[in-house]
């Protein structure tokens, strides 16, 4: 390698992005050589005062000036609708969030639904077989108050309503979706 | 943790421009250095970075994020304009003055901290004509960097003064990043050249 060789891998010796064949006949070069000894010392001093020089800062009204000449541009223009959704934002999990309860409430629903109506009588008591505890059949005066429950609906004969909320929840979906079929549609 | 530009772009393409106001205080002082360094005019720096924001300002609505990196984006319009200024100013004759020392001027961060080595108070590290050197090395550092060829002198300030990196050059200035390697070592030697015999005497 040759004095002119050399300076050509100053900055890949000094950011240590030579390969290790070059790096050796440089560095023997460099060794050897007290010219490129000093012009290497030299040239990153250069980029050290370079990297040093102080920066050049916006004048105090730099903001405004801009402003102003921004006044007289075009505005970006958002549909309504686009409007309308990016108004409402959220942080992307919350999206995520928002998804996974929507997509599990709606495979609970589903899958109750799927599941009365292959066996329709499997969860829903009737008024006259109410599903009762032995301790509860010996007292008449709670009995009662549970059949005091909200009215049935004409056409809801046979189905009853449940003091278990959950159960209720489930005769009410089992109840409307019978009404195609029971209405003859 | 701060936004990142590609979010604030997103914002803004959306139409909230208090995304674009923080982008620009983001990136308005490294932006103004910039074309200052690689024009050497600071009043025409101010100009041109504002010229760019404009553009980036109209564009927006096109930017892709994540397809290009913002500052790389910034750094090509900014890049495109300066070209453009010294070729006017090569037709109109005018030759380079280097005004972005301009001493005294509130708000330029240059002038300030030359002021403030000029300023400092007499104690053990303060030797007059240590500083009076270190400020003539600036000044001819900076005029030195404004005699470089520009395709030498962009890359460099680029690298040395705006610190990004080989890639990042190489996408700005649309070249490959073996002839940005090569372009900054070659502008590198030619500064060491030219500032020996300030060097030196140090
Ligand atoms: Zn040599």
């Amino acid at each position: 390698m040759n004095c002119l060789q050399a300076e050509q891998h100053f900055s890949a010796h000094l950011e240590d992005e030579i390969d290790y064949r070059t790096l050796r006949s440089f560095e023997a070069h460099i060794e050897a050589c007290g010219e490129c000894q000093r012009d290497y010392v030299l040239f990153a001093q250069t980029i050290t005062e370079v990297e040093a020089l102080p920066q050049v800062a916006p004048s105090p009204h730099f903001m405004a000036t801009l402003h102003q000449r921004l006044a007289e541009e075009p505005r970006i223009t958002v549909p309504f609708w686009k409007r309308l959704v990016y108004g409402f934002t959220l942080p992307r999990w919350a999206y995520g969030a928002l998804l996974l309860v929507f997509a599990t409430t709606t495979t609970y629903v589903v899958y109750q639904g799927a599941l009365f109506e292959r066996n329709p009588g499997r969860a829903i008591p009737t008024v006259e077989q109410p599903r009762q505890l032995p301790a509860e059949r010996a007292t008449p005066a709670r009995s009662e108050t549970r059949t005091r429950g909200p009215a049935v609906p004409p056409g809801f004969a046979g189905t009853s309503i449940s003091s278990q909320p959950m159960q209720h929840y489930v005769l009410k979906q089992v109840s409307y979706t019978n009404v195609p079929t029971q209405g003859g549609l | 943790m701060p936004e990142l530009d590609d979010e604030l772009m997103e914002r803004f393409q959306k139409g909230d421009e208090s995304a674009f106001t923080l982008l620009v205080r983001r990136h308005q002082q490294p932006l103004i250095n910039f074309i200052a360094r690689f024009i050497g005019d600071r009043d025409s720096a101010e100009d041109l970075a504002q010229e760019t924001f404009i553009r980036i300002f109209q564009a927006a609505p096109r930017y892709k994020p994540g397809h290009a990196q913002f500052n790389t984006w910034m750094y090509h319009i900014a890049s495109n304009l300066c070209k453009n200024e010294l070729r006017d100013r090569g037709r109109r004759g005018r030759h380079w003055v280097d005004n972005t020392v301009s001493e005294g001027e509130p708000g330029d961060a240059a002038a300030d901290a030359e002021n403030r080595i000029a300023s400092a108070p007499a104690d053990v590290s303060y030797q007059p004509d240590v500083v009076l050197e270190r400020k003539e090395l600036h000044n001819a550092l900076r005029k030195a960097i404004a005699e470089l060829p520009e395709k030498y002198r962009e890359p460099l300030v680029l690298r040395d003064i705006q610190g990004l990196s080989y890639e990042e050059i190489s996408e700005v200035l649309e070249i490959r990043p073996g002839t940005t390697k090569s372009r900054i070592n070659r502008a590198r030697l030619m500064l060491k050249d030219k500032l020996k015999p300030f060097m030196e005497r140090l």
